[in-house]
């Protein structure tokens, strides 16, 4: 009998937001008595990209600025504080800039020194189309 | 048919992390839920002191009443002088209602604020838990050493605990003639950057704890449990340009040309719990430092 070692952690979590919204989101860690986990060390980074390729070119949204194909990447901030929280921001130029469908995602979680870095959160990131324009 | 509209709340997802220092690696979500937002929190604030409640003063425009925005607290002009003022280019380059230091002759001939509670001039005290707030930054022409603090007044039959975020407004403690166990020295010798805003969120539990929160829900200080003082708050003092200073403050004061400016400051009369207290701080960076609600 064949015995599993899962060592993923990560958990599903599907996100569905509007373009041209900004949109913003709270996480937040607690230890076993649901207290809050300090993550102000932690650095986090976020890709929200097109599932039908794992190429850099496929990333449309990222916590790391970066240009691809000439254009700047839009930018989504994750950032963890003191209480547990950890908040996930993007304003609306950089949503604009996403076109409608469904992504994937995921939010890695890095130590401060590096060591230890895993991913917490995964699933679909899915763009509904607006119909106003921000002007 | 009727067309209801609600208003998408900001999204929590609650999870339980342990990163396996204790025999286990796991991560589970445990819910999600409507996200803490400020309003939450200050509902159940004694008093709140709001720079909008003044929304409409123009610059430099007098301010001879500022009302809490729960219950029937105010500050008010104390005397007969000029009264304090309404910086627009103040925290973060918003309105804030400015508290002059001493070196400016003109500003320090305005009159101090002084609390009232039903129209009735008292300072407010407390002997138990609380959570003290405020959004503030320094109109300095350096950065200043001089902190918002807490420290102990030397000296005299009474020893004091003093929280000040500018001069003329803060926060002491009393308790006879104990020796206080003080563990402060660390934080008091933050230097506040000249024209950043700050937040700071100092609260006290049940055990006499005290724990000073900065706008990252970062935890600043923390007074042991041995110091389990009364306390004062000297709200009735606001604004003011002497005496506190010299008779309690041991000659700690901001140095000339450090006036303080604030956009929001109030009071909880019992303890709201580290996380909320924590959180408080967090939200009202967002909303005044920030600007990301």
């Amino acid at each position: 009998m064949a015995t599993a070692l899962n060592l993923d952690i990560a958990q599903e979590l599907n996100i569905t937001i509007r373009k041209g919204d900004t949109f913003s989101f709270d996480l937040t860690a607690q230890d076993k008595d649901g207290n809050g986990i300090d993550v102000s060390d932690y650095k986090f980074d976020m890709d929200i990209r097109d599932g039908s390729s794992n190429d850099r070119s496929a990333v449309v949204m990222s916590t790391t600025a970066d240009v691809v194909e000439g254009e700047p990447i839009p930018l989504v901030t994750v950032n963890g504080l003191a209480d547990g929280t950890i908040t996930v921001r993007a304003v609306r130029t950089d949503s604009e800039k996403l076109n409608e469908g469904s992504y994937l995602y995921d939010i890695q979680a890095t130590t401060a020194n590096g060591a230890t870095s895993q991913t917490w959160f995964y699933g679909s990131f899915i763009v509904n189309d607006d119909v106003s324009d921000f002007i | 048919m009727a067309t209801k509209f609600t208003i998408p709340s900001k999204q929590n997802v609650v999870f339980k992390y342990s990163d396996g220092s204790v025999d286990d690696l796991s991560l589970d979500i445990l819910r999600v839920e409507n996200a803490l937002i400020l309003n939450d929190i200050l509902k159940d604030a004694d008093m709140d002191f709001d720079i909008a409640s003044l929304e409409g003063t123009t610059h430099n425009g007098a301010v001879s009443t500022w009302s809490s925005l729960v219950n029937n607290y105010t500050l008010e002009n104390s005397g007969t002088g000029q009264a304090q003022y309404v910086e627009t280019g103040g925290v973060n380059g918003g309105p804030s209602l400015y508290f002059a230091d001493a070196s400016d002759t003109f500003k320090s001939a305005r009159k101090h604020l002084a609390l009232h509670n039903n129209g009735v001039k008292g300072e407010y005290s407390t002997t138990g838990e609380f959570v003290f707030y405020v959004v503030f930054e320094y109109n300095a022409l350096t950065d200043i050493d001089i902190q918002p603090t807490i420290l102990s007044r030397e000296g005299g039959s009474n020893q004091h605990y003093v929280f000040r975020p500018g001069k003329g407004v803060e926060i002491y403690g009393k308790q006879g003639a104990e020796t206080l166990d003080f563990a402060l020295s660390e934080y008091n010798k933050n230097s506040f950057a000249k024209s950043t805003p700050y937040v700071r969120v100092v609260r006290r539990d049940k055990d006499g704890d005290i724990s000073v929160y900065d706008e990252a829900s970062a935890s600043m200080a923390a007074i042991p449990p041995t110091n389990k003082v009364g306390f004062d708050f000297g709200f009735s003092n606001i604004g003011a340009q002497d005496t506190l200073d010299n008779a309690r403050n041991g000659g700690t004061q901001p140095p000339i040309g450090s006036g303080v400016m604030i956009n929001r400051i109030g009071l909880f009369n019992s303890d709201i719990g580290a996380q909320k207290a924590q959180a408080l701080g967090r939200l009202l960076s967002d909303k005044y430092i920030t600007q990301t609600t």
